[in-house]
C-alpha cells in the first residue's frame, strides 16, 4: 500500500509538473490591467563609448584594488591585449558590455519574458519577468548573471546578481567581481524610437559606492533582420568555412580530420566546463 | 495569466493518474513509467484551444531519442560525395554541421541534454538552444527574400497549417564538414500535441541530390520548471572545441 501511495504521489508530482507547462506555456487570456510598454523591436546603439564613464562623466570609483586591475588591462596592448580580453577570445561579453559592441540586438516581448537576440556571435539573454532570485536556480556565476524584471509604470526594472568575474565592463578593462549586482531601468522616449538604459553598478569588490551610467539605443526598421556574426571567425580562431554558392553544381568540400561527434545527453564532455551541469528539477515521467 | 487550461488538465490528469496507479500496485518497470503519460495524455485530448494549440512559448526539452532516417543519394551523386566525413551528406545538417567549432549550426532538432526555449511572438518563433546559443527564427510575418545571404542557420520562413507551423529553410552555409549539396532546404512541421505537454517536430531535409529526403522526428516535454542558462562553447580550454558540455537530464 505504501509503494501504491508512493507511486501514485510521484506520477501526480509528475503530471502536475507537465500541467504547470501547460498553464506557463498557454497565453494569457485576457490582457493584463496595466499597459506595459513595448520593447519589442531591434535596436542599435546610439554610440558606444570604449570607456564607461559614472554620470556627469566622472570616473566610477574604483577602489585601490580595482584601480590596480583597470590600469594594468588599459596598458595592454596587441597581442598581450588580445590574450587576456575575454572579448577577444569570444568569450561572452557580459552585461553591460555586451551593449557596447557597436552590433544590433533585437528584444522579444512576451508576457513573462523578455528575450534579447544579441548580433554579438549570436549570444541570447532572458530576463524572466515577475520571478524572484529566491525562486530562480542559480548553479554558478554567469557572464550576464541572473536577471529578473519587473514592469514599473513605463519602466522594465531589470535585476541580475549570479555573475561570474570572467567580464570586463568595458571596452577598457573595468572590472567587476562576482557579487556584482546590476540593475537597469529599460525606458522609451522619442515616441519609442529611443531606448536608453539606465544602469547601476554595484559591487563591493572593486568600487567603493553604486555608480551610475545610461546608454542609448535607436530602434531600426520592423523588418530588419540582424546578421549572422561568428565570432570565432571575425577573430580568425578557426578558418572561416567556404560559403555555398546558389548554384546547384557545387562539389563536395574536403572533409576535415579534426571533427569530433556533438554533444549528446551523456555526462562524457562534462568534465571541461567551467560552469558545472546543473542537477534540474524531476522530469515527467516519460522521461526517465 | 488564465487559470483555465491549468484546471483542465488537473482535472484530466489526477483522475488517470489515479486510476493508473491503482490498478497496477506492482513494483514499477520502465514500461510502465513510459507508458503512464500516453494514458493520461489520452484522455486530455481536446482539452486546449486552437490558441493554445498555436502557442510553443516556453521550455521544452528532448524526450525520447529522435527517429532518424537518413537520406538516400541518388546513384549518379553518390560518387561526388564518396569520402564524406562526419556522417556525410545523406546525414544533413545539424549533425554534419554541429561538429564546427564553435560556430552556430543549424537547429533543427534539439541534442539531448540541452533544452530549448522558444520565444513567440505574433510575426516570428526564436527556437533556442542553450548549446552554443544557437538561435533558429522562424519569421511568419515575409516571404524569402529575393537574394538569400548564406548562413549558418539558414533563413526559415513559416506559416500556420491549422495547428501545425509549418517552416521551410533555405539559405544554409555550409561548414567545411558538411559537403554542399544542390538545391538544398529543410520542411519543418511543429505541433503541440493535444494535450499541451509535447511538442512535436517533423523534419524533412531535401536536396536535388537525394533520392528520397532525410526524414527526423523529435518529441519534447514542456519544462516550466527549467531557466535559461546559456552555454558557452568558447568557454573550454585547449582547441576551441567541437560542441559544449551537455546539462541536465534528457
Amino acid at each position: 500500500m505504501n509503494a501504491l501511495r508512493r507511486r501514485a504521489g510521484s506520477l501526480a508530482a509528475a503530471l502536475l509538473l507537465s500541467c504547470a507547462g501547460v498553464h506557463a506555456a498557454t497565453p494569457a487570456a485576457a490582457p493584463a490591467a496595466t499597459p506595459v510598454p513595448d520593447f519589442s523591436g531591434v535596436w542599435t546603439p546610439v554610440g558606444t563609448p570604449a570607456t564607461l564613464r559614472a554620470e556627469g562623466g566622472r570616473k566610477p570609483p574604483l577602489l585601490p584594488e580595482g584601480e590596480r586591475l583597470y590600469a594594468e588591462r588599459s596598458a595592454l596592448k596587441g597581442a598581450a591585449r588580445r590574450a587576456a580580453d575575454p572579448v577577444a577570445r569570444c568569450l561572452p561579453p557580459g552585461v553591460p558590455r555586451i551593449f557596447l559592441q557597436n552590433m544590433p540586438f533585437e528584444v522579444l516581448q512576451e508576457t513573462g519574458a523578455l528575450t534579447v537576440l544579441f548580433q554579438w556571435n549570436h549570444r541570447v539573454r532572458v530576463i524572466e519577468l515577475g520571478q524572484s532570485h529566491d525562486r530562480l536556480p542559480m548553479p554558478g556565476g554567469a557572464y550576464e548573471g541572473y536577471p529578473v524584471g519587473r514592469f514599473s509604470g513605463e519602466q522594465l526594472s531589470i535585476d541580475s546578481i549570479g555573475f561570474n568575474d570572467g567580464a570586463w565592463l568595458d571596452e577598457q578593462g573595468l572590472p567587476h567581481g562576482n557579487r556584482l549586482h546590476l540593475t537597469e531601468r529599460w525606458y522609451l522616449d522619442d515616441g519609442g524610437q529611443r531606448l536608453n538604459i539606465a544602469f547601476e553598478v554595484t559591487d563591493p569588490q572593486y568600487y567603493s559606492e553604486p555608480w551610475q551610467f545610461t546608454l542609448a539605443f535607436r530602434r531600426l526598421p520592423r523588418t530588419t533582420v540582424i546578421e549572422e556574426d561568428v565570432c570565432v571567425e571575425r577573430q580568425g580562431l578557426v578558418g572561416s568555412a567556404p560559403v555555398a554558392p546558389a548554384a546547384a553544381t557545387r562539389t563536395a568540400t574536403p572533409a576535415r580530420s579534426t571533427v569530433r561527434p556533438p554533444a549528446r545527453n551523456t555526462a562524457q564532455s562534462a568534465g571541461k566546463a567551467k560552469r558545472p551541469a546543473r542537477a534540474t528539477a524531476p522530469a515527467p515521467a516519460s522521461q526517465r | 495569466m488564465s487559470v483555465r487550461p491549468l484546471l483542465a488538465c488537473l482535472s484530466a490528469v489526477l483522475l488517470p493518474a489515479i486510476v493508473w496507479a491503482a490498478a497496477d500496485s506492482g513494483a514499477a518497470s520502465p514500461s510502465a513509467t513510459r507508458a503512464a503519460p500516453a494514458a493520461a495524455g489520452a484522455a486530455r485530448s481536446g482539452g486546449l484551444s486552437a490558441a493554445a494549440l498555436r502557442n510553443f512559448s516556453g521550455m521544452w526539452m528532448l524526450g525520447e531519442a529522435p527517429v532518424i532516417r537518413p537520406a538516400t543519394l541518388k546513384p549518379e551523386m553518390a560518387a561526388r560525395y564518396t569520402g564524406a566525413s562526419n556522417g556525410g551528406p545523406a546525414a544533413g545538417p545539424g549533425v554534419a554541421d554541429s561538429a564546427r567549432q564553435c560556430v552556430p549550426s543549424p537547429l533543427f532538432g534539439a541534442a539531448g541534454g540541452y533544452p530549448l526555449r522558444i520565444a513567440q511572438t505574433p510575426t516570428q518563433l526564436a527556437v533556442l538552444s542553450e548549446e552554443n546559443s544557437r538561435v533558429h527564427r522562424i519569421f511568419l510575418d515575409r516571404d524569402f527574400p529575393e537574394k538569400l545571404t548564406p548562413s549558418y542557420a539558414g533563413t526559415t520562413i513559416g506559416h500556420w497549417e491549422g495547428n501545425t507551423l509549418v517552416a521551410e529553410t533555405r539559405g544554409l552555409r555550409f561548414a567545411a564538414t558538411a559537403p554542399a549539396l544542390p538545391d538544398y532546404r529543410v520542411i519543418e512541421r511543429l505541433r503541440r500535441g493535444a494535450d499541451g505537454l509535447t511538442l512535436e517536430q517533423e523534419v524533412s531535409i531535401e536536396s536535388s541530390a537525394y533520392a528520397t529526403p532525410a526524414r527526423r522526428t523529435y518529441r519534447y516535454y514542456a519544462r516550466p520548471d527549467l531557466h535559461w542558462q546559456g552555454a558557452v562553447c568558447e568557454e573550454q580550454p585547449g582547441p576551441l572545441p567541437a560542441t559544449t558540455p551537455a546539462r541536465g537530464t534528457p
